[in-house]
């Protein structure tokens, strides 16, 4: 897989079936069977994932299933290893050195982890919205959006002009923009810069999007827009979102998935369930005390 | 009336104080620098009654003159052409090879080499940094010139001098010294500074941004060539043009090498001189306000040349400043 040349690929839904397209060799096809019957919905499935800095264990055997399209929200008190969680599923935790993850993340029925799936690629399927906005200094707004898009390759001009407009629409920053394409992306105000971030990460239709605290740098109105913002992508994307906000937690969220710190100051996951019901009604008493802001 | 708690104590604040401390040292400078400009048009100045500034900057002939039968100088002829070709092509040579190189480098040391090579690599480069030009004057002059004349020169000249006669070089006999081993010591002895500023401004692009990309899904590759260099450039030019500053102000390592010779070389594996080299090599036997003065105009003219670059530097790193890395 990570042999192939990218010019092989000639559009830019062809990310979407990169995954698939790993599977199909003979190591995988299983998983390609099981990933046919899903489609790509975009499910998520994390079993017994461990995370580690050198020896360090930030993360301890968290199983997790998330619900295609819909908003998960992970939240719990500061250094429970919800953003090192979040950084496994599009394998950006191993980049840093010395970090490694075991147990299995898969999507639609393919490991991510599996050792024909490349890394890279990965990411592709699986975006990512950082806590800080970081669009790309030397890149205009439009090139923000189409930097993923010239990446993959294979997409002519006119078609990035019309996923560069679609994805800012979408990102509910066109109007804001439209008039000025060129100029760069750090001209922006710092709600703009997330949502220009946004854009650029589904402009290559990702089936997953990790969003790690990605308001927690912006004022309130910036912020609510945000929020509206993932309601509406909920619809067609899995979006699995960090905050330590337990308010935005339920505004956005569907489900919600509340994480604390063993002796050892690993963490690991208390419980999981629909937002209302975490909300108004956990099954630990540890959840209900951080959620009443006993503690965290 | 004020209460006492809030009454200024008498005499002069510390602050006030520290203030004069510290702005006697600029002042200082200040007198140097206006010192050094005064002084050198000033020793200058009588060049200029035998001949015109054009002249010296034109010609390529350096002759003292013969003195007449009335005791005067008569035929005297300062044109610096030849220094003037020496330390530009020497320098830009420097800065051909330890411009990429040094860059690479630095790429290798922040972005590849894992901290356990890192540091002592690092160290390295300070220490090669540290060696004075001097000793690499020796190297050159010992052994390192007559190795890159049968290497690298001879390379250049076997390939390109059929056609390119400023690459030309007489297999039969080359010469013992040549501008371009000078130009290829200066960028060994260059090489140090490239590497560190560059390390320093590759290190400072943010994490957030290699990371942004590296979630769209771009290889290592990628990040350095589209979102690293981009964002670094303007340090990595204000770094390799004060490297550039040091290689054309370098003196007694290219006096070793560079063969003194005057005029314009017609090839570059021929001897030449630079500037500085000019200055170290005539100044013995200048006398003569005349003579002198000359030797003041090469000064004047390398001043010139460094401070341009120095400010070509200051407006760059301006600009990275105010936009971010966009230029």
């Amino acid at each position: 897989m990570a042999t192939e040349k990218r010019k092989t690929e000639n559009s830019a839904t062809g990310a979407k079936d990169e995954l698939a397209q790993a599977a199909a060799r003979p190591a995988a096809q299983a998983a390609q069977r099981a990933s046919a019957s899903e489609s790509d919905s975009g499910r998520l499935t994390l079993d017994n994932v461990s995370a580690r800095y050198g020896a360090f264990r930030a993360v301890k055997d968290v199983t997790l299933a998330v619900r295609p399209k819909s908003v998960t929200a992970l939240i719990g008190p500061s250094g429970c290893g919800k953003s090192t969680l979040i950084r496994t599923i599009n394998r950006m935790h191993e980049t840093l050195p010395g970090a490694t993850v075991s147990g299995s993340i898969s999507l639609d029925g393919v490991d991510l982890y599996s050792s024909d799936v490349d890394p890279v690629r990965a990411r592709r399927v699986v975006g990512m919205v950082f806590q800080k906005p970081n669009p790309f200094p030397t890149m205009s707004i439009s090139e923000n959006v189409s930097s993923g898009l010239r990446l993959t390759g294979g997409t002519s001009k006119s078609e990035i002009a019309g996923i560069v407009e679609d994805s800012l629409r979408r990102a509910a920053l066109w109007d804001e923009v439209k008039d000025k394409l060129n100029q760069p992306g750090t001209s922006l105000s710092g709600g703009q810069q997330q949502r220009l971030c946004i854009a650029r990460t589904i402009a290559v239709k990702p089936r997953v999007v990790l969003m790690d605290e990605p308001c927690s740098a912006l004022d309130p109105v910036a912020t609510l827009k945000i929020e509206e913002l993932i309601r509406d992508l909920a619809a067609e994307y899995t979006i699995v979102i960090v905050t330590h906000n337990m308010q935005q937690a339920s505004r956005v969220s569907d489900e919600t998935a509340f994480f604390s710190m063993d002796d050892d100051r690993a963490g690991y996951l208390v419980e999981t369930g629909p937002t209302a019901e975490m909300f108004t009604n956990p099954k630990q008493a540890l959840t209900e005390g951080y959620i009443q802001g006993r503690f965290g | 009336m004020a209460g006492m708690e809030l009454r200024r104590a008498g005499g002069m604040s510390a602050d006030t104080l520290f203030r004069r401390i510290t702005g006697t040292g600029v002042l200082i400078l200040f007198v140097v620098l206006t010192g050094l400009v005064v002084a050198f048009v000033g020793y200058s100045n009588p060049l200029w009654t035998i001949q015109s500034p054009i002249d010296f900057l034109t010609s390529s002939t350096w002759s003292t003159g013969t003195i007449d039968e009335s005791g005067q100088i008569v035929d005297a002829l300062y044109g610096a052409s030849g220094a003037l070709f020496g330390t530009v092509a020497t320098s830009l040579i420097a800065v051909l090879f330890a411009a990429p190189i040094g860059i690479l480098a630095a790429i290798f040391l922040v972005e590849f080499a894992p901290p356990r090579l890192a540091a002592p690599l690092t160290f390295i480069v300070e220490l090669i940094a540290a060696i004075p030009s001097v000793v690499f004057g020796l190297w050159a002059a010992g052994d390192l010139s007559n190795r890159l004349r049968d290497t690298i020169e001879w390379w250049i000249a076997s390939s390109f001098g059929r056609f390119l006669p400023f690459l030309s070089e007489d297999p039969e006999s080359p010469a013992a010294d040549s501008v371009f081993r000078a130009g290829f010591l200066l960028a060994i002895m260059i090489l140090p500074m490239v590497v560190a500023v560059s390390r320093e401004f590759i290190r400072s692009v943010p994490i957030s941004l290699r990371e942004g990309y590296i979630g769209m899904g771009a290889t290592k590759w990628e990040v350095i060539r589209d979102v690293i260099l981009p964002t670094a450039r303007i340090g990595l030019i204000g770094g390799v043009l004060l490297a550039l500053g040091r290689a054309i102000g370098e003196t007694i390592a290219v006096t070793m090498v560079i063969g003194n010779a005057e005029g314009v070389p017609s090839s570059l594996f021929q001897p030449g001189q630079t500037v500085a080299s000019k200055i170290a090599s005539n100044i013995g036997e200048a006398s003569g306000e005349i003579a002198i003065g000359a030797m003041a105009a090469l000064g004047l003219s390398l001043f010139l040349l460094t401070t341009v670059i120095s400010l070509v530097v200051r407006v760059l790193v301006r600009r990275f400043a105010v936009t971010g890395g966009r230029a």
